[in-house]
């Protein structure tokens, strides 16, 4: 797990690597087909940029909270909640986050917050109702993972990034639009089409980077999320329902895609997954359910029951208390109700696998609605 | 006179480089250390708010069940024992200890009814539960924060700089777990 933790954040540095070296192959592409020095413009630009990105990071949290229409509450607000969080901000180390909820039938949560020292976590009413505790334990867990491995920073470079590859194209093609290439009429030909084309096509690849680092990011926090509760069944059973639920949430835009547990846009358009900012929910419970059958070490327990035997559970009906992977919690209601919310709701469990194919490691994941089946198999 | 100039300047780049290479592994080593020292003043703050919570609850469980006095006795014995204990194994075994004295504390009572409907205790068992969860979490960073350290301590290059920074291995906070299995009856609350 820890592997794949480190995997995971070398595939970020690279992808934001690759970002830059798009913006480098932008602004060549950009001088010699206008035949600018681009460095003039380059020196208009950054400083904008750096100080909107500065605007933005610093005040992140306020933004995102606005954007999504979230209201923060205190500990006697949500008693059991802020229980959760607390022994999340405990196991990781870090100063107990803000709790914000989000009212929303859809069941989605969200990390935000410059640092760990300003880090805000809000969940939307529709989660609380459907989720139970240890369920809810484990997207606690995922967003403090954001806040643990710094996503929202690195998010931040990331759009930037790719908001200025896209800002360098724009200028560039209003400018060809206008006639500024006459200048550069006496360049080769050649040159000026892979130009033009790498111009178009940038903002494209612009898009895809941004995406895909957003993916790794959301797949490395399932890792840390299970390194804080050592319990990978919360989780996925989490993650079941959300897929399960085909609710969405409102008060949202693409541009607050990339902080939710789940990508809160409409699933029906999912024509290219290149662009979606998270992996497909399928791959992730998969990748939960490996981590099932090697738990890193037993799940803690305050009162140890009967001694857990890790195994996966067979299929996504509530697990009874005490069962494998859980943290059994004595003298509390299960699943616990949150005052002032709707008690959970009962949702149809997940098309569960079948114990046979469990045994051999893969899974047969029902895919969303509208594509077809896939076999999900372990890389 | 030129070769000699520059083979001082290779030597003066390495010498650099090496004290900067030792700093910034000292650095670290210190860095994990306090972070360890750190968790564990979390591990205290839960322990401490535990110890607080038990004579209340021995008090109000001593109304109800007279009968028990043997095992409310255990459970103050193994609080004193807990609050005298010092360094880390053996605040680990002793509040090991005072778990399964716990334990069994409540599962008697679940034979008084007059008792489980006590809203007093009722709330100091709640509280306790979600003490001890806390304490869990907290103990498991502990130990990731341990486990950290102790590696760079004894993985090269890190293990260099142990010695002038005095790096001695933590220990974990572990809890005696067949203890566990063997004496608490298994009572799901």
């Amino acid at each position: 797990m820890y592997a794949a933790i480190a995997a995971n954040r070398r595939r970020s540095i690279g992808l934001i690597l690759a970002g830059f070296v798009l913006l480098a192959v932008v602004m060549a592409a950009v001088g010699l087909v206008l035949g600018v020095n681009m460095s003039l413009v380059a020196l208009v630009a950054v400083p904008v940029e750096l100080g909107g990105t500065w605007a933005a990071w610093y005040h992140s949290d306020r933004l995102a909270l606005m954007a999504t229409g979230a209201t923060q509450i205190t500990a006697s607000q949500a008693p059991q909640l802020y229980n959760l969080v607390e022994n999340m901000a405990l196991s990781s180390g870090l100063p107990m986050p803000k709790i914000a909820i989000v009212h929303d039938e859809a069941p989605n949560a969200f990390a935000t917050g410059r640092d760990p020292q300003h880090a805000t976590i809000a969940v939307t009413t529709g989660l609380l109702a459907i989720m139970q505790r240890d369920e809810l334990q484990g997207v606690i867990a995922h967003e403090m993972a954001h806040i643990v491995n710094q996503d929202t920073r690195t998010m931040a470079l990331v759009v930037t990034i790719c908001g200025s590859v896209a800002l360098v194209c724009d200028l560039a093609s209003r400018m060809l639009f206008w006639g500024g290439s006459r200048r550069s009429s006496d360049n080769n030909p050649v040159v000026l089409v892979v130009g033009i084309v790498a111009i178009v096509l940038a903002p494209l690849a612009a898009l895809l980077i941004q995406a895909a680092t957003s993916r790794s990011r959301e797949a490395l926090a399932d890792s840390t999320a299970v390194k804080l509760t050592r319990n990978p069944t919360g989780l996925r059973k989490a993650l079941e329902k959300l897929d399960a639920n085909s609710s969405v949430v409102r008060q949202t835009s693409r541009a607050t895609a990339h902080l939710w547990i789940e990508s809160p846009l409409d699933r029906r358009d999912a024509t290219n997954r290149m662009f979606d900012t998270h992996p497909p929910l399928s791959q992730r419970i998969a990748s939960l359910r490996r981590m099932e059958g090697a738990p890193v070490e037993a799940p803690p327990a305050a009162i140890p029951a009967a001694a857990p035997a890790p195994v996966p559970a067979p299929t996504g009906a509530p697990a009874p208390l005490g069962s494998p992977g859980t943290v059994p919690i004595p003298g509390l209601p299960f699943p616990v109700p949150i005052p002032g919310l709707p008690f959970p709701v009962p949702i149809p469990p997940p098309a569960p696998a079948t114990a046979d194919a469990a045994s051999h490691g893969w899974t047969q994941v029902p895919a969303q609605s509208g594509s077809v089946a896939r076999d999900v198999l372990p890389r | 006179m030129v070769g000699s100039m520059l083979i001082f300047a290779i030597v003066a780049v390495l010498v650099a480089a090496a004290v900067v290479t030792f700093v910034l592994l000292y650095n670290r080593l210190i860095k994990l250390r306090q972070r360890v020292k750190a968790a564990y003043a979390q591990i205290d703050v839960q322990l401490k708010r535990r110890y607080d919570l038990i004579p209340n609850l021995v008090e109000s469980v001593k109304g109800y069940a007279a009968h028990e006095a043997d095992t409310l006795q255990a459970v103050t014995n193994a609080r004193a024992a807990a609050v005298g204990a010092s360094g880390v194994a053996d605040v680990a075994a002793a509040n090991g200890v005072l778990t399964n004295a716990l334990g069994r504390l409540f599962a008697v009572s679940e034979a008084y009814p007059t008792l489980r409907a006590n809203e007093n205790f009722l709330q100091l068992q709640h509280e306790l539960t979600a003490t001890e969860d806390r304490i869990s979490f907290s103990r498991q960073h502990y130990n990731d924060s341990v486990m950290e350290y102790n590696t760079a301590i004894e993985t090269f290059p890190s293990s260099l700089a142990a010695g002038p920074a005095h790096a001695t291995p933590e220990v974990f906070f572990e809890l005696p777990a067949t203890d566990v299995a063997r004496d608490v009856p298994n009572v799901r609350f």
